[in-house]
């Protein structure tokens, strides 16, 4: 997966290829399973305050699809401690910027705020990890701001519905990728209190959770004080979510879709591979010497050359339990998307038949080099990726070796990974076509 | 090698001295120069990360183009990657790609802007690539054909997306025929009369040292960077730049609602604004503030009531942006089809009773919010980097950043009731509506001039 192990590199490689860098991330584990991973960088006055759950739209059951999402903005609504939405208020009269995203696998909180701060964000996150009042009053008013988030990411804009034909098409009904995150308006409307608490007391619990705190904080009053809000929360029986049978698809799936746009559009979705498989680094490379800057060979030949596109891109989208390669084709108004499409064969096709050449290889590991250490600018983007690397893979860790595996990526991988997944029976293709006025 | 001693330098400073007041901004130790040939470079290090980036910004925007040939300064900035004295446009992606360097340059109203970024191990390479962008572009005539038809393949496109097609009518709509209500990237009609000598032309009066501000941020040491400036940059030409005068952007006189139709919608985008202060305003602080209690953050009273309480939309914000010329202040958000009533009469509600709704809490908040923002948003060295540049172009002290939490500190209830007095008057409002079928007037519960169209009918 590409955009995450971005992240998980950019701690080695400084560390390895240039010894400036020393991250030293300490790890403690509670008694209730709480894992803490913290890391201390002084520079402003200032930390960044993560707390991952290892559940997301993956864990939800038929009928309920939205929920993980959905609860995530429950989280929101105030405990009896701090009542109803007083989280918000009370970060906001500490300088303090919050936010949350939900994803197939995973759900994060996390707090930017002055380091003086530090107590009050952990007694509120510790308070919300177990004490939320969930009324039906604040799920019927919340319910109706998911569907607005709904209506104006998916519904009104061509990109989220054609994800929303795309999921579906791409896994059969009963894997946990089939449907988009944001669920079915029909799943949405009937959700209930008790449903929303089920959910919550299934898996909102200290030992499915990991926090990560980058930033300026003492360790030793950081780690008493995570042992006094805490210590005190019980754990959970989780249930570890089965990894569903590989997809074996023998026939490509293509829909049409209408919406009053100007421009015909596609997403293509080849089966790809989980992001704890090896292949997922060379399909990280393949992605990058397909679409990633001018000089990449379908922005070359769309764009620039035969100039029938105004966005191309193509990259491996690896999550825990499968992935897809996915490429999005927006063509210039008033051209088919079947002469885009054709393209985008033909420079796959060429690039299974010759290979990639070296310079096109070390291209893509110094454009991958490059992302990393940009990205370590930001505590934030710390903190992100500390707690990606724990929830993804269990261990945060496995950053360490990834610089070492980019590296490792030879021609013949590349060569191989676009063989085995880029062939015209493995993929799923949503056609987006403009709708007569 | 040329010795430091080539250079004036007019200016060494550090603001890291001590201070006891813990609200004043402390901006890191860096120096300016002025190169020979007359650019001022600003040089921020830090060692914490093997990376160097260069922000340049040139004083010329958009707003300064002919009226006729509008679109010229992004075309202008854009052919600068598509080819030099001796690198086609493809040769130059190559050679930055390769370094996994990056080189952007995008026009703005006010001021265009240039960023590379690279490892800081090839400090050289990117220097080189650099002044041969900047001192050597051609401006191939098939370059020019292939991104004028790009861009206007992009300006049929804007419909799609319904929540920049809003506010790019809204930008149309509240600033009329202001040079600022023009997209960045031209007309159709404007960029069919732009020719490569209108191009060459228009690089050649404003693309100049003197006319530009580099800041350098990332691993490198002063000295024997400016040395390399010197070096790499020593042909680029000064000259005098005369910048046309613009007249500031009028005041919305009476309320105007545009309504706009595009079937199929089920959610309407609304924007309401008008417009507000030019840069380094003396009212700015109290505005900032008072925004931000009205819709500038999550906690505002548009959002907890519209938001929070209601139901009625997933996001609702307003924000101030000033500009040289006069700025826009704007509400924006959207609603499902069948609230859309709802939803603009409780705006309305909020900003007739705006006075009364704020409280010294609503204040007080308001200010922690943004004086705990101010400290997060400084977490390199680059975003005071580039501050300081934007500070230089907007002709304000650099003592704004300095004091900025101070000021913010010292706005009082009194100040916030007489900006919501002065600049909100639902009276002298834009409003812009993109919905799925005509509107009756009873829905819209702001009284004015109500203009309806087909979104077919409008061509950028």
């Amino acid at each position: 997966m590409f955009f995450k192990k971005i992240f998980f590199l950019v701690f080695t490689l400084p560390f390895l290829c240039f010894g400036a860098l020393d991250l030293k991330v300490q790890e403690h584990v509670l008694h209730n399973g709480l894992r803490i991973l913290l890391y201390e960088d002084h520079t402003t006055p200032v930390i960044s305050y993560y707390t991952w759950f290892n559940v997301g739209s993956a864990h939800e059951k038929k009928g309920q699809t939205g929920i993980a999402h959905l609860f995530e903005h429950m989280m929101f609504q105030g405990t009896k401690k701090y009542g109803k939405k007083q989280y918000d208020t009370i970060l906001a009269n500490h300088g303090g910027q919050n936010n949350a995203f939900t994803s197939q696998d995973y759900t994060a909180y996390y707090v930017n705020i002055p380091s003086e701060h530090l107590e009050l964000v952990m007694d509120l996150e510790s308070d919300r990890m177990v004490n939320l009042n969930v009324t039906q009053e604040n799920l019927t008013s919340e319910r109706e701001v998911v569907k607005e988030e709904k209506r104006s990411r998916y519904d009104n804009s061509p990109f989220g519905k054609m994800y929303e034909v795309i999921f579906p098409l791409t896994y059969p009904e009963n894997h946990p990728y089939s449907w988009p995150t944001i669920g079915s308006m029909k799943d949405l409307n009937s959700l209930s209190v008790e449903e929303c608490m089920n959910f919550y007391k299934t898996y909102y619990a200290p030992n499915n959770a990991t926090i990560v705190l980058v930033g300026d904080f003492d360790l030793k009053k950081t780690l008493e004080l995570f042992e006094k809000y805490y210590r005190n929360l019980e754990s959970q029986n989780i249930s570890v979510l089965p990894q569903p049978e590989s997809v074996k698809q023998k026939k490509e799936k293509i829909k049409t879709i209408y919406f009053t746009t100007q421009s015909e559009m596609m997403i293509t979705a080849y089966h790809g591979t989980s992001a704890l498989s090896h292949e997922t680094y060379a399909l990280d490379v393949l992605g990058t010497i397909l679409s990633d800057g001018k000089s990449s060979r379908l922005y070359k030949k769309l764009i620039y050359e035969d100039q029938v596109a105004t966005g191309i891109s193509a990259a491996h989208n690896g999550n825990k339990l499968a992935g897809t390669f996915n490429i999005r084709l927006i063509m210039k108004p008033g051209l088919p998307i079947q002469k885009g499409e054709k393209l985008i064969i033909q420079v796959i096709e060429n690039l299974k038949k010759n290979g990639v050449t070296e310079n096109e290889l070390q291209k893509s590991k110094n454009q991958i080099l490059s992302s990393f250490l940009f990205g370590l600018k930001s505590k934030e983007n710390t903190a992100y990726s500390l707690g990606a690397n724990q929830i993804i893979f269990g261990d945060y860790r496995h950053f360490f070796e990834d610089i070492d595996k980019y590296n490792e990526v030879t021609k013949e991988d590349v060569l191989k990974v676009a063989q085995k997944y880029l062939h015209h029976n493995n993929k799923n293709t949503v056609y987006l076509k403009p709708l007569q006025q | 090698m040329k010795k430091l001693n080539f250079l004036l330098i007019v200016l060494i400073f550090s603001l890291l001295s001590c201070t006891k007041d813990p609200l004043l901004m402390l901006i890191p130790k860096h120096k300016k120069t002025v190169l020979k040939n007359g650019l001022h470079v600003y040089f921020f290090e830090d060692h914490k990360l093997p990376t160097i980036n260069f922000y340049f910004v040139t004083k010329t925007g958009t707003i300064h183009e002919p009226h006729n040939l509008k679109g010229l300064v992004s075309m202008t900035t854009s052919l600068l990657l598509e080819g030099t004295h001796n690198k086609s446009s493809t040769e130059l992606a190559e050679a930055l790609e390769f370094l996994g360097a990056s080189f952007s340059a995008s026009s703005g109203y006010d001021f265009s802007s240039m960023n590379a970024s690279a490892l800081s191990k090839d400090t050289d390479k990117i220097l080189e690539l650099m002044s041969e962008i900047i001192l050597t572009p051609t401006f191939p005539d098939k370059e020019i054909t292939r991104l004028k038809e790009e861009t206007l393949a992009s300006l049929k496109q804007i419909p799609d997306d319904a929540g920049g097609f809003a506010s790019a009518l809204f930008n149309l709509y509240v600033y009329n025929k202001h040079p600022y209500g023009t997209l960045l990237s031209g007309t159709s009609e404007t960029l069919k009369e732009i020719q490569r000598k209108d191009i060459v032309e228009f690089y050649k009066n404003n693309f100049t040292p003197k006319n530009s501000i580099l800041a350098v941020a990332g691993d490198f040491k002063t000295n024997e960077l400016a040395q390399k400036l010197n070096h790499y940059f020593e042909k680029w030409e000064n000259k005098k730049i005369t910048l046309p005068t613009i007249n500031a952007a009028e005041d919305i006189k009476k309320n105007k609602i545009y309504v706009v139709e595009k079937s199929l919608l089920t959610q309407s985008q609304i924007r309401i604004g008008n417009i507000a202060l030019p840069s380094g305003h003396p009212d700015f602080f109290s505005y900032l503030v008072t925004n931000h209690i009205l819709g500038g953050a999550f906690t505002s009273i548009l959002n907890q009531k519209i938001r929070n309480d209601l139901g009625l939309t997933y996001s609702i914000h307003s924000s101030h942006t000033p500009s040289l010329h006069k700025g826009v202040w704007r509400i924006s958000t959207f609603t499902r089809n069948e609230t859309l009533n709802k939803t603009l009469q409780e705006i309305k509600n909020i900003l007739d009773n705006f006075n009364t709704l704020v409280t010294q809490e609503e204040l007080e908040k308001a200010k922690a919010d943004l004086l705990g923002a101010f400290v997060i948003t400084f977490e390199n060295v680059d975003d005071f980097a580039t501050q300081l540049m934007k500070l230089d172009i907007f002709n304000i002290k650099h003592d704004h950043l300095k004091y900025w939490r101070r000021k913010v500190q010292n706005i009082t209830l009194e100040d916030v009731r007489k900006i919501s007095k002065k600049y909100w008057n639902t009276d002298k409002l834009i409003i812009t509506i993109l919905t799925d079928s005509p509107l009756k007037e009873e829905i819209i519960p702001f009284k004015g001039d109500l203009i309806q169209t087909h979104f077919q009918n409008i061509h950028f």
